[in-house]
Parts: C-alpha cells; sequence; structure tokens
C-alpha cells in the first residue's frame, strides 16, 4: 500500500471548541449571531419582521433617521399576548429574589403591581414621547393604544384578570409549591441569562425561568403563561440543559426540566436523551446557519433580502406592520 | 417514425365547440379558492362540470355542463352560502377564439373529473386529478400496490384540445394503523410513514365508499371509540366517537371497542381530530419499498399503453359528463413540423481522442454510442485534469470497518483514479471512532485536498463532516454500502466490487474539477444559469456552466451552489433580492475560477416555475453582470420553466420491430411556440420502464425552440456519474438538484 496511514481518536473530545483554539471573531470577515429561542421563532415565522428586530435599528448608513426611530420606537412594542408574560415573568423573578434575601411580598401586593404596571403602561404609551424609555424602564409600550385600537381598554382589563389569575395560581396551587418553595432558597436561580459559545461565530443566548439544585438532580423550571400544549419546544429546552450542563458540571441524566402552566396548574415533566440532545444541537447549528446567511444582508441594512410573511393573522400581532413594505 | 403521444385529441380538433350555462352565484361574496370549493361540490353532489367564470365587485358567476337548469340550488359550507341562479344563459365557447380556448380545456377537464366521480370504478383520495384502480394488482406482505391514472388538458397549437391520462404507480398498506398499534409494530408503522425522517405520515381514510386523505398525529393508547370524551359538533352533541358514527354515518361499520387515533386533514397540528384507528392505512412512500415492489412502478411502454387503453375504455369515447364531444379512437401521432429529433454529439475525449455523433439514429447506434464514450474514457482518461490536482486522498474510515477492507478501498481508489487523471495520487488513511459527537479535526488543517469519507447513514453525521470540512471536497460512502461491496469479492464477485469502485472513482475525479470528456456544444448559447428550491423549500440553489472561453482548449467551468432560504413557506418563491446576490456571486465565482470573454447569450433555466418577482432578481442580476463586463452590454438572458415533472405529464413512445418502445434520446415534441416535451433519456440505453421526458416552457421572447432543445440535450451529455447511459437532466440542472437533495437530508427537522 502506498501513502500513509495514521491511527488517530479522532472524536474523543465532546465539542470540536475543546480541541481546536477558537478563531478570534475579529479577524474574521463573517459576521456573527447570537442565536436564541425567540430569534429563530422570529425568523420562522417572518423574515421582514426578523430584519425589524435584529437588524432594523441599527441601520445607519440605510434609511433615514426618522425611519431608524420609528423602527426604533416599533421594536419596543408588546401587544396584549406578550405583556401579560412579560408582566408575571418579572413579577415572579422580584417575588423569589425578595424571598432569597428574606422578604416575602403577600400575592395582594403582586397583583396590585401588576394592575399597575398595565394601567400605567397604558397612560405612559398615550402619552408617550421620545425618550421616555429612559425614565421608564420598567413600563411597556403597548401596540394597541399606541395604534388606538378600539376598545383597548377592554383588552387591557382582560390582561389584567389574566395577569391575576396567573399570580394566584402561581402563589397558591399546590402544584407549583415545590418550585416555588426551592426557587425561594438562597442560591436559586431565577431568570437567569446565559450565553454559549456555538462555534466561531455564534452564540447561544437563553434565560433559564428558575433553576435550583435539589436531590443530586438539577431542576429547571419554565413557566408557561399560555395553554397547556403539545408543542414541541425542545430546542429551547437543550439550550436550559446545555446551560446546566456546562456551568453547573451536572450530566444530562442529572437536569431535570419542567415546565409549569400557570393558567392550567399543570406540570409536565420533560426529559431529553443523549440523541435528542445530540439532534437538538445539530438542529441549533443548522438554524444559526440561516440567520449567519442572513446577517450578510441584514448588516447592510437590505432589508428586501428579508420576505415579509403576509399572512393577516401574524401581521395583526407584529408592531412593524406600518413600516412593513 | 412512428411516434405516439399519450394524448388523445378531440375529434372535432380545431373546430370544437361547446354550449355552455352561465350560472350567478347570489349571496355571500367568495374568494377564489371558496369559488372553487363550489364547483368542486357541483362535481360531488350533481356530478357536474363546473370551473369559475366571472369574479367582479358585481358579479360571480360558474361555467357549468349541465343538462338541467341549476336554478334555486343552494350551496353551503364553512361560513358562507350561495344560490345558484340560472336564467338559462348559455355561451358557446368555440377553440377558434384563442381567448376561449383554456375555460374550454378547463372545463372539459372539469366535466372528465365528474364523469370519472359519478360513472367510473374509480377512486380518488383529495385532489379529482389521480384516480386509483379498485384494486391492487400486487402484494406483498402488508404493502399493496396499486395502479392510478392522472388526466390533464391541454392546447395543442394546429390541433385542438387533448386530454393526457398518465399511469403510476402508488402504495397502501393492508393493514391498519389499529392493527400495527395493537400488534407492537409501531417500528413498522413508523419506517412506513418515514415519520423518523420528519414526514407526518400521509394516511389513506376509507370511510365506507369515500377516501380521505389526512396526516397522522398520535395514536391514543388505551382509548376506544367508547370511551372517547363526549363532543359537539356543528351544534350536535355526541356522547363518544361510536356514538357520532353511529348516527353519521350509519352504514359504516364501528364497534365501541375500536381503537382511536389522532389524524389532521389540513396537516396542521392544531386541527387533529380523533377517528377510529381501524379505518386508517399507510400511504407508503417509494423509498420504503423492499422486494417485489421495488420496481413495479417501472412501467415499460407497451404496458403503458396497455393502461392507458384500460383507463379510456373505463372513461369510454364521450368521457365529458354532459357533453357530447368525442376523442379520437387512437392516440395523438405528431406531424413532422411538431416533432424534432436532435442527434447526440461529438464527445471531444483526452489524448485528441473523439466519439463521434452516431451516423444513423438507432437504438443500437445511441446505445454503441454511449457505450463508446465510457471505453474511450476508461482508456485515455480525463480531458482535463487541473495543473494543481491534489495528489493525496484523505480517506476518512471507521475503525469498525477491517483494515484490509480500508486498504482495498484506498488502493483500488487511487490507482483508478491515479490513471484517469493521469498523476499519481497516493491515499492517506485516517481510522476514527465512531461516537455521538462526529467531528473530524485532523483534516479541518488541510487547506485543500480530497476527501473519500465514510460514515454512517444519519444526516446529522454527514451535516456534521460537510459543514467542519465545508473548504474541501468530500465523496461519501455508506459503511453499509462498502461493507456489501466488500461481500461480493468474497463471494467471487470481483466485477460487482470493480464497479462500486469505478463509480466513486468517476465522482471523485469530477470533484476534484477534472472534465472527463466533453460533449461538442451548440453555439447557441455561452452558458446556463440554473435556479431551483429543493424540496420542503428550506435551501434554493444557483448552478452555472459557462461553455464559452478563451484559450486553445475548451474547459467548461462548472459551479453550484445552495443557500439557506428562510422564507420556507412561500414555498417555491425565491427572494428576488437573494437571488440577485447569489446569481451575482456565482458568476463571480466563476470569474475567479477562469478567464473568460463577457457572455453575449445565457439560457436561464428556472427548475420548476419562474415565482413571484424572481425575474426582477434575475433581471437585476443581468444589469450588474453587464456593468461588471462579465456580460456583454446586449446579453441575453433566455429564461425558460423546466418541469422535472408536472401535472401534465407527457410520455412518448414509438412503434419499432418489434413493438411499442421508448423514443430515442433527444426526440421531442413541440405543444405550442412556448412548449416543447424533450426525451432525454431513451430506446438507446432505458432498459426498465418509460422515459421520462422534461417540459419546458420559454419565458423569454424570441426564443428558437429548437436551439434550447438542443443545448439542454447536449448539456445532458456531461453524464459523468454512469457515462454509458443517458443522463435525463442537463449537467448543471443534475448537480443542483443532487445538492439540493443533500441539504435537505442533512436537514435535522425539529418542530418548536
Amino acid at each position: 500500500m502506498k501513502g500513509g496511514s495514521i491511527q488517530m481518536d479522532l472524536f474523543g473530545g465532546t465539542l470540536f471548541k475543546e480541541e481546536m483554539p477558537p478563531k478570534k471573531v475579529a479577524q474574521s470577515p463573517t459576521p456573527s449571531v447570537e442565536w436564541s429561542f425567540s430569534r429563530r421563532g422570529t425568523l420562522e415565522t417572518c423574515p421582514r419582521k426578523y430584519y425589524y428586530q435584529y437588524y432594523g435599528g441599527k441601520q445607519e448608513k440605510r434609511g433615514s433617521p426618522k425611519e431608524l426611530d420609528s423602527i426604533r420606537f416599533m421594536k419596543m412594542l408588546s401587544n396584549q399576548h406578550l405583556v401579560g408574560g412579560k408582566i408575571v415573568h418579572s413579577l415572579i423573578r422580584l417575588f423569589l429574589t425578595k424571598a432569597q434575601e428574606g422578604t416575602i411580598y403577600p400575592l395582594d401586593f403582586l397583583k396590585k403591581m401588576a394592575r399597575e404596571s398595565v394601567t400605567n403602561s397604558i397612560v405612559y404609551t398615550e402619552n408617550y414621547q421620545q425618550g421616555d424609555e429612559k425614565k421608564n424602564p420598567y413600563l411597556h409600550l403597548l401596540q394597541e393604544v399606541f395604534e388606538e385600537r378600539e376598545n383597548y381598554e377592554v383588552t387591557y382589563q382582560e390582561v389584567i384578570d389574566k395577569t391575576s389569575t396567573l399570580l394566584d395560581n402561581f402563589y397558591q396551587s399546590e402544584v407549583f409549591k415545590p418550585f416555588v418553595e426551592a426557587g425561594k432558597k438562597p442560591g436559586a436561580f431565577a431568570e437567569k441569562k446565559f450565553k454559549l459559545p456555538l462555534d466561531d461565530h455564534t452564540k447561544v443566548s437563553g434565560e433559564a425561568d428558575l433553576a435550583f439544585w435539589q436531590d443530586g438532580h438539577f431542576v429547571i423550571c419554565d413557566w408557561k403563561t399560555g395553554k397547556v400544549d403539545d408543542g414541541n419546544d425542545s430546542m429551547q429546552l437543550l439550550t436550559y440543559t446545555w446551560w446546566a450542563m456546562d456551568t453547573q458540571n451536572v450530566p444530562l441524566d442529572k437536569v431535570k426540566l419542567y415546565k409549569a402552566y400557570l393558567l392550567d396548574n399543570e406540570v409536565k415533566e420533560f426529559r431529553l436523551s443523549e440523541r435528542e440532545f445530540y439532534m437538538n444541537k445539530i438542529a441549533i447549528r443548522q438554524s444559526a446557519d440561516v440567520m449567519l446567511e442572513m446577517a450578510e444582508f441584514g448588516e447592510e441594512g437590505d432589508w428586501s433580502a428579508f420576505t415579509p410573511c403576509n399572512q393577516q393573522k401574524i401581521c395583526a400581532l407584529c408592531p412593524f406592520q406600518k413600516i412593513c413594505q | 417514425m412512428n411516434m405516439e403521444v399519450n394524448i388523445k385529441l378531440l375529434e372535432t380538433g380545431k373546430h370544437t365547440s361547446q354550449d355552455v350555462r352561465v350560472v350567478q352565484l347570489k349571496g355571500d361574496r367568495l374568494n377564489d379558492e371558496a369559488i372553487q370549493r363550489v364547483c368542486s361540490n357541483l362535481r360531488n353532489i350533481y356530478g357536474l362540470g363546473a370551473i369559475p367564470y366571472q369574479r367582479d365587485s358585481e358579479n360571480q358567476s360558474l361555467l357549468v355542463l349541465s343538462k338541467k337548469s341549476l336554478h334555486g340550488s343552494k350551496l353551503k359550507e364553512g361560513n358562507w352560502v350561495v344560490e345558484l341562479e340560472d336564467t338559462e344563459d348559455f355561451i358557446t365557447l368555440s377553440y377558434r377564439n384563442l381567448s376561449d380556448r383554456k375555460w374550454l380545456a378547463d372545463l372539459l377537464m372539469a366535466a372528465m373529473y365528474a364523469r370519472l366521480e359519478k360513472g367510473t370504478r374509480f377512486w380518488r383520495m383529495d385532489t379529482p386529478k389521480i384516480w386509483y384502480e379498485e384494486t391492487p394488482f400486487k402484494t406483498d406482505r402488508d404493502i399493496s400496490a396499486y395502479r392510478r391514472y392522472s388526466a390533464s388538458s391541454m392546447d395543442i397549437e394546429g390541433e385542438g384540445i387533448g386530454i393526457s391520462v398518465h399511469v403510476e404507480t402508488a402504495f397502501f398498506t393492508n393493514r391498519s394503523v389499529q392493527d400495527y398499534f395493537s400488534s407492537g409494530r409501531e417500528e413498522r408503522f413508523m419506517k412506513l410513514t418515514s415519520r423518523q425522517e420528519g414526514s407526518k405520515g400521509t394516511l389513506l381514510y376509507r370511510l365506507g365508499e369515500k377516501h380521505l386523505k389526512c396526516y397522522f398525529v398520535t395514536y391514543c393508547q388505551g382509548v376506544t371509540c367508547g370511551t372517547t370524551q363526549p363532543m359537539t359538533i356543528e351544534g350536535e352533541r355526541y356522547e363518544n366517537l361510536f356514538d357520532y358514527y353511529r348516527r353519521k354515518y350509519p352504514s359504516v361499520p364501528v364497534a365501541p371497542e375500536d381503537r382511536v387515533a389522532k389524524v389532521s386533514f389540513s396537516g396542521s397540528m392544531s386541527d387533529a381530530v380523533s377517528v377510529p384507528a381501524n379505518m386508517l392505512y399507510v400511504r407508503v412512500m417509494n423509498d420504503a419499498l423492499t422486494g417485489e415492489l421495488k420496481q413495479v412502478d417501472k412501467i415499460i411502454p407497451s404496458e403503458r399503453a396497455d393502461l392507458e387503453d384500460i383507463f379510456w375504455r373505463e372513461v369510454g369515447a364521450t368521457p365529458f359528463q354532459y357533453s357530447t364531444l368525442k376523442v379520437q379512437r387512437g392516440y395523438w401521432k405528431p406531424d413532422t413540423n411538431k416533432r424534432f429529433h436532435i442527434s447526440l454529439p461529438t464527445v471531444l475525449c483526452n489524448k485528441d481522442n473523439r466519439v463521434a455523433a452516431p451516423a444513423k439514429a438507432t437504438p443500437d447506434t445511441h446505445n454503441n454510442h454511449f457505450r463508446q464514450v465510457k471505453h474511450t474514457f476508461d482508456n485515455v482518461g480525463c480531458y482535463h485534469v487541473p495543473p494543481g490536482i491534489s495528489r493525496v486522498i484523505h480517506f476518512a474510515i471507521p475503525d469498525q470497518v477491517p483494515e484490509k477492507i480500508r486498504e482495498r478501498l484506498a488502493d483500488d481508489l487511487c490507482k483508478k483514479i491515479s490513471f484517469l487523471t493521469g498523476k499519481e495520487i497516493t491515499p492517506e488513511i485516517l481510522t476514527y471512532r465512531y461516537s455521538k459527537l462526529e467531528v473530524f479535526v485532523p483534516l479541518k488543517s488541510l487547506q485543500s485536498g480530497m476527501v473519500v469519507f465514510v460514515m454512517n447513514e444519519e444526516p446529522e453525521a454527514y451535516y456534521e463532516v460537510e459543514k467542519e470540512l465545508k473548504h474541501l471536497p468530500i465523496k461519501r460512502i455508506a459503511d453499509a454500502t462498502l461493507i456489501t461491496q466488500w461481500e461480493n469479492i468474497q463471494h467471487g464477485k470481483e466485477r460487482r466490487w470493480n464497479s462500486f469502485i469505478e463509480l466513486c472513482a468517476y465522482d471523485v475525479v469530477v470533484q476534484m474539477q477534472c472534465i472527463p470528456y466533453l460533449p461538442d456544444l451548440t453555439t447557441s448559447y455561452d452558458g446556463m444559469l440554473v435556479i431551483d428550491v429543493g424540496e420542503k423549500a428550506k435551501f434554493f440553489g444557483v448552478s452555472l456552466m459557462i461553455n464559452r472561453q478563451e484559450g486553445r482548449k475548451a474547459i467548461p467551468v462548472f459551479i453550484s451552489n445552495t443557500h439557506h432560504k428562510p422564507d420556507s413557506k412561500e414555498k417555491e418563491r425565491i427572494n428576488a433580492r437573494q437571488l440577485e446576490r447569489r446569481i451575482v456571486d456565482t458568476f463571480n465565482e466563476a470569474r475567479m475560477k477562469a478567464r473568460f470573454a463577457a457572455l453575449r447569450s445565457v439560457l436561464v433555466v428556472r427548475d420548476g416555475k419562474l415565482c413571484g418577482d424572481e425575474n426582477q432578481g434575475i433581471e437585476a442580476a443581468r444589469q450588474f453582470l453587464i456593468q461588471a463586463c462579465v456580460l456583454a452590454q446586449d446579453a441575453r438572458f433566455d429564461l425558460i420553466d423546466l418541469h422535472k415533472t408536472s401535472q401534465k405529464e407527457i410520455r412518448l413512445s414509438q412503434s419499432w420491430n418489434d413493438g411499442i418502445g421508448n423514443v430515442l434520446e433527444g426526440t421531442g415534441v413541440i405543444l405550442d411556440s412556448k412548449t416543447f416535451v424533450l426525451s432525454t433519456t431513451g430506446a438507446g440505453t432505458l432498459r426498465i420502464g418509460t422515459a421520462h421526458p422534461l417540459l419546458v416552457e420559454v419565458k423569454s421572447g424570441n426564443v428558437q425552440l429548437l436551439d434550447v432543445a438542443e443545448y439542454l440535450h447536449q448539456a445532458a451529455q456531461f453524464n459523468f456519474g454512469s457515462p454509458q447511459v443517458a443522463q435525463r437532466l442537463p449537467f448543471p440542472v443534475k448537480e443542483l438538484d443532487d445538492k439540493l437533495k443533500t441539504k435537505q437530508f442533512q436537514h435535522i427537522p425539529v418542530r418548536g
């Protein structure tokens, strides 16, 4: 036989990054992206919305200052379906972090804060002046109010009612008690933001609602404010698991994942097999490949390369519908 | 030449006319989809052929073929109701009027579907365009094969309306979903539905006489028709699923103990409904077939003709419901001005060898030509070898593969490649261990070279390898294939191993930028640009062939790239701006690779159909490339749609001394001034089945159909993968198609 033959242990490592020193991103002409589950969702739903959300407001070379201001403003808008979830998530985080410091906020206080958050956000949106967001970082700009849609008061009363139910259930339901009690203890993570390197050009970011050690397992709980569904969000669960494995040095079989449905008082446990973990990681890489390819257009401010979805139901909820061409 | 097309013309030909009712729709304003639903209802309920006619702010009307008045009939569906106003207002559609032709063709087709619906033994699933035989013609274990027919109408310029009938084969399980799940054969079910590969799983729902298409959602373990929750449907409350079927479909046998599965009729998981699992059967895709059934979808022309006759006997000579129009007894035999034959080109080989174009066009001369091309290539090697070709081929082979197989593969392949390239090429074998994370580190440090990667058949492994080694060409060999081929040697079938090595070598030399041989191309076009969207629309691609170059020796340039398509919901339509950029990128890459004078004419092939504003992207790219002097100032971009498959499936056949057979490679038929079919494969080398012609629609003005046909046919002679047989697709089309298939294979379907 001609040539050589080399016996090597090629797959000994766990990740490519551990075996090859990462290149400095600054030296590479390839754009970089920060992959997240929600970013992926936006790109899948509507590429044009994805452009406005992740590139539109940054393009100083393209568009007039007025247009850029419009995009930046619209990026701040929340609609009725999002704002309730945002408020409840932030109040749960507040409750748990305060509890870890020894202060227990009563349920009525949380509900009052939720109510005020909505009502103050309405007033704030009605009277918004450019730059106000810096003075009111905890208030939300409400899309329906800004667009002066009919009966927005009624819409947001429903949001108040829903947040009240969600908080009632969080506070009182027996099914959530083990999580709430564990979350109140020091050392538990509440809304922990993380970033993990995927490759030279991609980071994966996420936010774990609640995580804590319990009986040798690392427990991760994701608060859900919508209805119980069978939707497969295994990619999102993978990011939490990956974060746990990376930062807590916990093996896969010691990670416990739960989805806590606050509206329906239900908790579902999920487990990722080694194969599911691996496959989801590949799926994230593939999803990041799409983002990287589109970054070329995004960074040039080339909005026309991002096809609008033109789907009535999606457009109706989109904050960018007024500027969407 | 006695050529026949699977089309029957109307007896009245160009003099065809038909009186039809104009029926007004009163009531709710309907969109296009709802008006189509009205037409479907008229076919399903009344057995009538109907098509949409006018729809503006004041009128919404249909054209209907009916003996009786439809006045006063009401149709209701979902959130709309319409009443039919039929004032015995007739119009005459005449073939002589150009504007009537499409209506006439569509209405006659609708009337034929109505005949099929009410007057034949055939059944259909969803679309009225495809009709199945009552009983299977072959069964192997749990899979049954059915013949199916698809009919479509078309205007054939100068001849009149024609109806084509195409015969195919479909496979269904003869066991129900309940059978698989209640007998522990879920794995078999998953395999047959291809759910592991991300498919939803298409099912046939047999509801009494009705056959419906739906998609598998889940099997409800432990749930029976008698134990489902109460439900309310259209205001009616039912105690359980059994109660629903008992009252709604009293003639359909359902028992309380029948198991339940959830299915979706739209394909969306959100509208899943429960149905008895013993009424569901799997629509088996061809990929899942094994054994005897694998070849039964290959139908030879004589058998195809017999099957078409069966269909026509069933629908009769007057196949249009409530029309006296007749189809001709025989099939369409195009006149000489409608048919053409393109000769095989001379093929230039290494060391000034050439295989001359056959002097006579017969199956034998064609067969001999292809054999000569292979023989010459095998004996003289590649026509062009890049001077800097890598002298080492890296073989990455799992350590599970025995050492002697690894070495034999590497040695035999390098020996063959060394001969074909005329360069001493040596192997370097790297063995690796399978692991859940397939990452191949050492090869990443290579600046250039060629890698032959033996790997398992998992898409994720393939993706990882291609991603990590994206700067290197990779020849993938499945480990199972390698072992099977090795067993051939063990069983004394050395020739099979040699054929395997030969095919691998052909592929590798092409990946190493060699040109095995060069068909003498027409001068009509300087290059071919191909645009295609992959299956499931996750990727699109652009490929380019430039055949006009500067220099003493003609060396064509081939480039083919795939790109992500984030707007996959748009299906076939490519974003115009992305398309423009990728076309320009491709030409720029070509310019980096070779010197060529500004191109004067490019045939732009949209594989499939030009969609949306794609032509704006193409035109913007053309303008840019003119500015960049890649194209001449007056450069032409002649645009065509190339349909590899279409609803109007046309087949050509020919009477030979020994009976009906395929036409010769290069035979075509002109349907009108913009459309032709071209059979690039045929009697010379096709042994099984019927040649599948390409349907070409010219989209630009002032284009010579025969120039296009000739260029496409010649570009199909770059049949490097199997030189001994004709290739169906022009090389740049095939290259891109293969790349898009690879990308789709590698794509991991994860929902959510």
